[in-house]
């Protein structure tokens, strides 16, 4: 599709001049001679304070119950489940282009892979404390896991939130897998230049004793394969299963056939925009132009453009359907997504999601990196609004009038989603500090076999 | 140190040199050791939590009470029925504990200058009673009728034990869901005859055949016994 | 799991201490119960879930880390404390340990007698149940008579005597009462004043006789803030009569702003009676024309309702009696009748006339001796007197001045206000009332008080009047002690007390008996003696007990001495000031009139503290926790206000802001303030909510005032309501007909249900047990009464969650009562239709229950298991009809031992974060199985008998199993009405609906 675009122009993906050494050096420098610049520092500061607050709203919830949240009949779920729906969402990119891009053999992603898939890592532990807070009774979570109690009871296949609990489970230990040793490699290198010994036991002991002997070697791309395979499976599997979630549900704006493959283009959208929020200024303030330049930016912009066209297609399907149905409770709740109470939040995601990407299509546009990063912005928050319309809209006007009601969202609605935010942050800031960002072995690999990337130019978007 | 730009391609050269230099030689030993112990543990504190979990008093421990009443002298020895002091064990779900004026009936007579009854006669005059340690305590969720079971031919000691060799009541079952359950999918396991439920040491000659015709005999509904709603609401 | 070992937030120390005092005396009674523990819970807060948003101070913010961390690490790590068992010291009577017992005894609602039979546990009575014996209940009861037993156990309650702000003594105060006592015997009692309600107490009303015997210039007054009962009336010279109904006789019913439906003495009666007579399978119902200013439950049942400002009601009952030919009616001064109304005379004269002495005619109380005289003469004209209608001697007892007002004290609270002023009052006892909150401010009592000396109150609560007074005295609840009532027929039933004393309180006749007798007498003994007349033997004692009511008391109803109230003085009737606004409001459209009206849920104020009532939705508005002036839509319009809005209202040169809410069906001219609200005095519940509408009453038009202004003030509050929308957006979720379709086409009423009940599904059916439990609602029964919302409460230990968890949607009601309206907002119709679960065969809520917390058992029950939910609510989500309830708070009292000691033993308590719903009264099941499972026999159809229908005054809830086709739900279920919600989903709920059939007359066919 972008034959016709002039990208023709676009440097190569490493640019030229940069070779093994000089890649080992400038990246390794970012972890172990950087100093520590202020805007990390404050970074730092304001993530570490939203995560406090997170931290003291899990215990405030603990102690008084969902309750603190505006959650209600009917409105029974809300922003806990949209933020656990839009985290996980976004670990689903960093998988995609770290293991499913692998598999393709696509060499500009060797500069943007670890990240991203630390992206998913974080992502997916984020995610993952909002299932086990929105239950009534947190401590009782483990009754999710099938193991032989005196009760003799086991959990119930048939509900969708059972795979989910294995879903998430699964999809955490692999990307952790798959992200931690892949940087095996990279944390032998800082470990051998560490400048002091206290770093290099730091690195030492994450590298587990890497030597880089053949052996080592050999079992390590066995493992990334499979494990490259195995995420990319999950990519789609957990995805969908997020989306049975609501399909399984009898309620009108959730009980859709398209829902899998709508969210996995959504999840992939989302990722993508997270990518480009992360890499555009990490390329900045850690001078990586070298690694990180254009034809990523423009690469990842069509990408993103390309997964959000799908979304905007299940859009479209899905008010079509209503209409083309005419089920009357599915027409109405239609209805009141599009004019209700709530459409505000529908209308912001048709204009974040739809016509903000359009833009994309603009050569000039794709490669202004202040242009891009804030349209993934907008894709982000667009997305999130799409998770809120989709399981609040649904559920404050459903079947019986007389149980109509409106969900308000109360502090620490906003706090939890604030906090998560910061978590986010504040793992990735410490990965950024503390661990190789880039994949120095596969962009030295890269250099070796000449990467100025010209030879796979085809298999680019 | 500074190793040269391309250490990693050929760290095998001085690998031994490099890591040594780091770390002991028995580190890697001690690292995996230390992992190992992390798993140890890890499992020990969940075999810790179910044990704290566990009922207060355990399985077979007699509990310290205001009178030692010895359920072997009053039930084995003097071969007084259950039903004379857990009068409510046929009418309601609750067995019913005995008044102290029922012990008044023989001990205003029998023992009354035994200090282990002080307790009793002092209760008895002065209209304050004294508490029993409790052995049998289901969780306020479970629903549990003693009457229905005395119909359906479940002895005392099928949940009791030989409370006639008891000199200090004791709970013999663990009370656990898997336990009452063990019954109610297979009643026939333990069901007897009506006139043997009081008994202790009872045993059928072949006991499933008798509790199969018994089941029959008692019009035990099997379907409905492993309804939550039998014993939760 | 621990949050009830959290301590709450508002430590209330100072009230425990005061509670502390007392409360070993309170322990003896429950000591025996259960376990000791929680006696610590003596010093917890009263209502941790009405404190949730607490502000988070330091101490708190510690408070809750700390504890959330206890939370996280050990909730699941405490194991089950070790606990006790205390015997009894003498043994019991024939009764087994753990067995529910249930006594027969009467609860009183403005005096008149409502037979009740109660269940104690373990000696804790813990649920109110109606007497089938007893004429006023017949098996059910209304909201009241469930409530009490919340008022019972309510921490609130007064708890001793107080001589002013000191703890004393009844010995004190017998002491004390010698001493005056001493100088009422010389003076013959000049100075004396008893204060009581409506009574109807033989026993009471005997000892008032006495004591104006002893004492003869002793005065005794009656006051009745809750308003009248249709049972109360007058004869020709004033005298008073009771008159007696026979809705289920009547034909045609017409009633002029009676709200006959909930009236105080009989409602419960009178409903069961109205259905009866409305029953479409067998092709008679009787037509039910309401005029009324503002939505009762009777109009919501009416056929045809015409909303009529209640000043114009007088004139359109002339404008009636003329077309009837009712002779000298008086001048028909102010209603010119709309072309509309003219229509409306005529058709309902014409439909009147066209039944054969089987018509009736009510006015309600709080119209004009006037209206009541019209609507008897045109029941006179109509002969329906000694048909329909019938009058016996009255029921009421009243002081001799009533009957011959003296020196113009006509025994009223109005004349005790004037002496007060001029000090004739010297010692002035409050039998069980609150009268500085409760009357018009014009009586301005408060200050009245000051000129007496010595005022001696007797009541529940230490309220308004009891903090005033120089002698509080703890009333026993009527659980509590020993009395006796009448019923609206007459008929004398006998009150036993359930549970001693909880806080040494005393009845109102064994006070009595102190003033008579100089010292306490048993109250036993007294309501025994009083009624030797009619039980002579303990055997007639011991039956009378038994039954609730003592035989061949009823009145002799007569169609002799009609009651025709005179205009003070005079011979005829006479235009009567009300014709004057009358003549205003059809002259010019400004003019408004105020309505006061007793609140539908918590009465005029007696029932203010009670978390059940304050929590049930109000009919028709659904509003909780609130009262609000009632404005019709147009109103609205022209003063721009929408619901919350807060307006002052000027009448009599009063001022009082209160919010509006938008009645559809009120009176255009017509706004309507309920009593009840703005208590200072009631308790933790009923302090500070809402506003006192006392505050713009006058007595010599308690229920009206015609000079009403109102400002809109611009402010905004916010109200609770469980119910935001009214429409039903074309889904046939309530389904109707009317009688003459009906019968031409039974299944009318149900034809558009494309799907049938069943739809094919691809999941299996359920196991199928012995039984097959089913559930029928007749909405053409249900009137809308919400008495089954608060039964279920009190079975089901149903928490109460406070105004801001309402106002978030957070009520917990098992079974709710929705109301819709069709057609334009000045004339609606008015749907009601209970919804409990729907026990889905195939339920939505099971399959997506991660842990299985929600199942089928083999009896088609969809069951939930507390103990087994960890909360995703994923089921609610699922659920279509949303009867689902979620515990997002510790809403159950876990801290206040008189609550623990109310609750229903069968039914756990829920805690937080658990999913709860209807359960079909799965302990009454489970009882009733267990106790025919032991016989080795089925269970007969009746044997299981659910909360909801129980209670239900018109029998429009069934319930059994429906696999025996012989069973009353089976045979509800085979009515051409029968109908399930939302068939469609394929959820094949049990529980399953009777269309609504409606009789409209013909010739107003194009108006409804």
């Amino acid at each position: 599709m972008s034959a016709a675009l002039p990208d023709d122009a676009l440097p190569p993906v490493i640019e030229p001049g940069q070779n093994s050494s000089t890649i080992t050096t400038e990246i390794s420098a970012v972890t172990l001679e950087r100093p520590t610049g202020w805007l990390w520092i404050i970074g730092l500061l304001i993530s570490l304070a939203l995560s406090g607050l997170l931290f003291v709203g899990f215990c405030w919830l603990l102690y008084a119950g969902v309750g603190i949240w505006g959650l209600n009949i009917p409105v029974a779920w809300s922003f806990a489940i949209a933020n656990y729906v839009w985290w996980i969402a976004i670990g689903m990119g960093g998988t995609f282009i770290s293991a499913g891009m692998c598999l393709a053999r696509q060499p500009w992603r060797s500069s943007i892979n670890r990240f991203a898939e630390a992206m998913t890592v974080f992502a997916v532990s984020v995610s993952g404390i909002f299932p086990i807070l929105h239950l009534g009774r947190p401590w009782f979570f483990y009754w999710l896991f099938p193991y032989p109690d005196v009760m003799n009871v086991w959990p119930q296949w048939r509900s969708s939130l059972e795979w989910d609990f294995w879903a998430i489970l699964a999809y955490l230990i692999v990307s952790l897998a798959y992200w931690y040793v892949g940087m095996l490699p990279d944390l032998a290198t800082l470990r051998d230049r560490s400048p002091t010994l206290a770093k290099a036991r730091f690195y030492g002991l994450l590298a587990l004793g890497w030597r880089g002997e053949a052996r080592h070697w050999m079992r390590f791309e066995q493992f990334n394969l499979i494990t490259a395979g195995v995420a990319v499976a999950l990519v789609f599997s957990v995805h969908s299963m997020v989306a049975l979630d609501f399909s399984e549900a009898l309620v009108p704006g959730w009980h859709e056939t398209i829902f899998p493959p709508f969210f996995i283009a959504g999840a992939l959208f989302s990722g993508f925009a997270m990518v480009l929020v992360l890499g555009i200024p990490l390329r900045r303030f850690y001078g990586l132009q070298a690694f990180l330049n254009d034809r990523h930016i423009v690469n990842m912009a069509k990408m993103m453009l390309c997964a959000g066209l799908f979304v905007d297609y299940s859009y479209f399907s899905e008010i079509f359907t209503a209409f083309q149905s005419m089920d009357r409770y599915d027409f109405a709740m239609t209805l009141h997504r599009l004019y209700g109470a709530y459409a505000w939040a529908f209308w912001g995601t048709i204009l974040l999601n739809v016509l903000n990407i359009q833009l994309l299509w603009i050569p000039r546009v794709r490669r202004s990196h202040a242009a891009v990063f804030l349209i993934a912005i907008g894709v982000l928050i667009g997305m999130w609004l799409e998770r809120f319309m989709l399981i609040v809209s649904s559920l404050y006007e459903g079947f019986v009038p007389s149980a109509w009601g409106m969900f308000w969202p109360t502090f620490w609605d906003l706090a939890f989603l604030a906090g998560s935010v910061g978590l986010f942050f504040l793992m990735f800031l410490l990965f950024a500090r503390l661990l190789p960002v880039l994949s120095m072995f596969e962009l030295r690999k890269l250099a070796h076999q000449g990467g100025s990337g010209g030879v796979e130019r085809g298999g680019e978007p | 140190m500074r190793v040269g730009p391309l250490s990693t391609r050929n760290a095998g050269a001085h690998k031994d040199g490099g890591l040594a230099q780091i770390f002991s030689r028995h580190f890697g030993f001690l690292f995996r050791l230390a992992a190992l112990a992390a798993l140890v543990i890890v499992t020990a504190l969940i075999l810790l939590w179910r044990a704290v979990m566990a009922y207060p008093a355990g399985v077979h421990d007699a509990l310290e009470q205001p009178i030692p009443f010895s359920h072997k002298h009053h039930v084995g020895d003097d071969g007084i029925d259950c039903r004379y002091c857990h009068t409510s064990v046929e009418r309601s779900a609750f067995a019913g504990i005995p008044p102290l004026s029922t012990c008044m009936t023989c001990h205003s007579q029998l023992y009354t200058d035994q200090p282990m009854l002080k307790p009793l006669i002092a209760a008895y005059e002065s209209g304050v009673p004294f508490h029993w340690q409790r052995l049998h305590k289901l969780p306020d969720f479970v629903y549990f009728d003693h009457s229905i079971h005395i119909a359906k031919g479940v002895g005392c000691e099928t949940c009791h034990g030989r409370v006639d060799e008891m000199p200090l009541m004791a709970r013999v079952a663990p009370l656990t869901m898997q336990w009452c359950l063990d019954c109610h999918r297979a009643p026939q396991k333990y069901l007897r005859p009506h006139d043997q439920v009081f008994s202790m040491g009872w045993h059928a000659k072949d006991q499933l055949a008798l509790g199969e015709r018994l089941l029959r005999e008692y019009h035990i509904d099997t379907r409905r016994l492993t309804d939550c709603s039998v014993c939760h609401r | 799991m621990s949050s009830s070992k959290v301590p709450p937030f508002d430590l209330d120390a100072a009230r425990a201490q005061l509670r502390d005092t007392r409360g070993p005396r309170y322990w003896r009674s429950l000591e025996e119960l259960a376990d000791g523990e929680g006696f610590q819970a003596w010093l917890k807060a009263q209502f941790p879930q009405l404190a949730q948003d607490a502000p988070l101070d330091r101490r708190g913010f510690l408070k809750f880390i700390g504890a959330s961390m206890a939370l996280a690490g050990l909730t699941a790590c405490s194991h089950p404390p070790q606990t006790e068992l205390v015997p009894y010291v003498h043994g019991q009577d024939e009764w087994a340990t753990g067995l529910p017992r249930y006594f027969a005894t009467t609860l009183t609602r403005n005096g008149y007698a409502q037979g009740a039979l109660v269940r104690s546990d373990e000696g804790r009575p813990t649920k109110v149940e109606g007497n089938p014996q007893h004429p006023a209940s017949l098996g059910a009861t209304d909201i009241f008579a469930q409530a009490a037993i919340l008022q019972l156990w309510d921490p609130d309650r007064s708890q001793s005597v107080m001589r002013g702000d000191i703890v004393a003594t009844w010995e004190d105060f017998a002491a004390e009462w010698l001493v005056l006592r001493a100088r009422f015997d010389r003076n013959g009692g000049a100075g004396l004043r008893v204060l009581t309600r409506t009574l109807t107490s033989p026993t009471l009303a005997a000892q008032l006789e006495a004591l104006q015997n002893k004492y003869p210039d002793a005065r005794w007054h009656v006051h009745e803030p809750g308003g009248a009962s249709l049972s109360r009336g007058m004869d020709a010279s004033g005298l008073p009569r009771s008159v007696h109904y026979r809705f289920d006789r009547a034909k045609v019913i017409l009633t002029l702003d009676a709200d006959f439906l909930s009236d105080p003495a009989a409602g419960v009666r009178y409903s069961h009676d109205f259905i009866s007579g409305r029953d479409p399978e067998r092709g008679a119902m009787s037509r039910l024309y309401a005029v009324e200013p503002t939505p009762s439950v009777t109009g919501m049942m009416a056929d045809h309702r015409l909303p009529l400002e209640s000043a114009r009601i007088h004139g359109f009952a002339q404008a009636l009696a003329q077309r009837l030919g009712v002779a000298n009616i008086g001048s028909t001064g102010g209603f010119v009748p709309s072309s509309d109304h003219a229509r409306w005379l005529d058709a309902v004269a014409a439909d009147l006339r066209s039944t054969q002495n089987a018509s009736l005619i009510v006015a309600g109380f709080a119209q004009p001796p006037e209206a009541h005289a019209l609507a008897h003469a045109m029941n006179v004209a109509l002969g329906n007197v000694g048909n329909t209608i019938g009058f016996g001697a009255p029921i009421e007892a009243l002081p001799a001045q009533a009957l011959a007002p003296k020196a113009n004290d006509d025994g009223s609270l109005r004349a005790l206000a004037s002496a007060m002023r001029v000090g004739l009052v010297d010692t002035l006892l409050v039998l069980d009332g609150n009268p500085v909150y409760d009357t018009s401010a014009d009586l301005a009592i408060a200050d009245a008080l000051k000129h007496v000396p010595h005022l001696l109150h007797l009541g529940l609560y230490r309220d308004e009047t009891g903090t005033l007074a120089e002698w509080h005295l703890p009333l026993a609840h009527a659980l509590e002690a020993w009395g006796d009532a009448r019923a609206f027929d007459g008929s004398a039933s006998i009150a036993q007390p359930l549970i001693a004393p909880l806080y040494g309180g005393k009845s109102a006749i064994e006070l009595m008996s102190l003033l008579l007798e100089g010292n306490f007498s048993d109250g036993r003994a007294l309501v025994r003696q009083q009624s030797a007349s009619q039980l002579r033997d303990d055997d007639a004692w011991n039956a009378a007990l038994k039954s609730g009511v003592i035989s061949n008391t009823a009145m002799t109803v007569t169609s002799v001495s009609p009651p025709f109230p005179r205009k003070r003085g005079s011979s005829d009737f006479h235009a009567i000031e009300s014709n004057i606004l009358d003549a205003r409001l059809s002259r010019n459209d400004k003019a408004l009139e105020l309505l006061f009206r007793p609140d539908p849920a918590i009465g005029a104020g007696e029932w203010s503290n009670n978390g059940w009532l304050q929590e049930l939705p109000k009919p028709l508005t659904q509003l909780t926790w609130d009262n609000v002036a009632l404005i019709s839509p147009d109103l609205a319009k022209r003063y721009k206000l929408n619901n919350g809005d807060v307006v002052e209202l000027r009448s009599h040169g009063g001022k009082l802001h209160a919010p509006v809410w938008i009645m559809p069906g009120q009176a255009t001219h017509s706004v309507t303030v309920h009593l009840g609200y703005g208590r200072t005095r009631a308790g933790h519940i009923g302090d500070g909510i809402g506003y006192n509408a006392n505050a713009l009453r006058t007595s010599d038009s308690p229920w009206q005032a015609d000079d009403l202004q109102i400002v809109a003030t611009g402010e905004n509050c916010e109200l609770a309501t469980t119910q935001h929308h009214f429409n039903m957006e074309g889904r046939d979720l309530v389904r109707e007909s009317t009688l003459s379709e009906y019968l031409r086409d039974p299944q009318s009423a149900v034809a558009h249900d494309k799907y049938g009940e069943k739809p094919p599904s691809l999941y299996p059916d359920y196991l199928k047990g012995e039984y097959a439990w089913g559930m029928s609602i007749d909405l053409n029964a249900c009137i809308g009464c919400k008495a089954c919302t608060i039964a279920c409460q009190s079975e089901n230990n149903i928490p109460v969650v406070g105004k801001d968890q309402v106002h978030r949607g957070r009520e917990m009601h098992w079974i709710r009562v929705d109301h819709y309206y069709e057609g334009d907002a000045e004339t609606p119709t008015m749907l009601s239709q209970p919804v409990p679960c729907m026990m889905c065969e195939h339920a939505p809520c099971e399959l997506v229950c991660p842990v299985d917390a929600t199942v089928h058992d083999s009896e088609g029950l969809n069951v939930q298991v507390y103990n087994r939910c960890v909360g995703t609510r994923f089921c609610s989500n699922n659920c279509p009809y949303k009867v689902r309830r979620f515990n997002f708070m510790q809403y159950a009292d876990k801290q206040t031992p008189q609550y623990e000691a109310m609750r229903n033993p069968e039914v756990s308590v829920r805690r937080r974060g658990i999913m709860e719903k209807c359960t079909y009264c799965i302990q009454r099941i489970e009882t009733a199985h267990i106790a025919a499972d032991k016989e080795s026999r089925r269970l007969r159809d009746g044997e299981v008998v659910t909360a909801c229908q129980a209670v239900c005054p018109t029998r429009a809830i069934r319930f059994g199993d429906i696999s025996d086709a012989q069973s009353q739900v089976s045979k509800a279920k085979a009515s051409p009405r029968n109908y399930a919600m939302l068939a469609e989903l394929g959820t094949r709920p049990r529980t399953t609906y009777l269309a609504r059939i409606r009789n409209p007359n013909p010739a107003l066919k194009d108006e409804t």
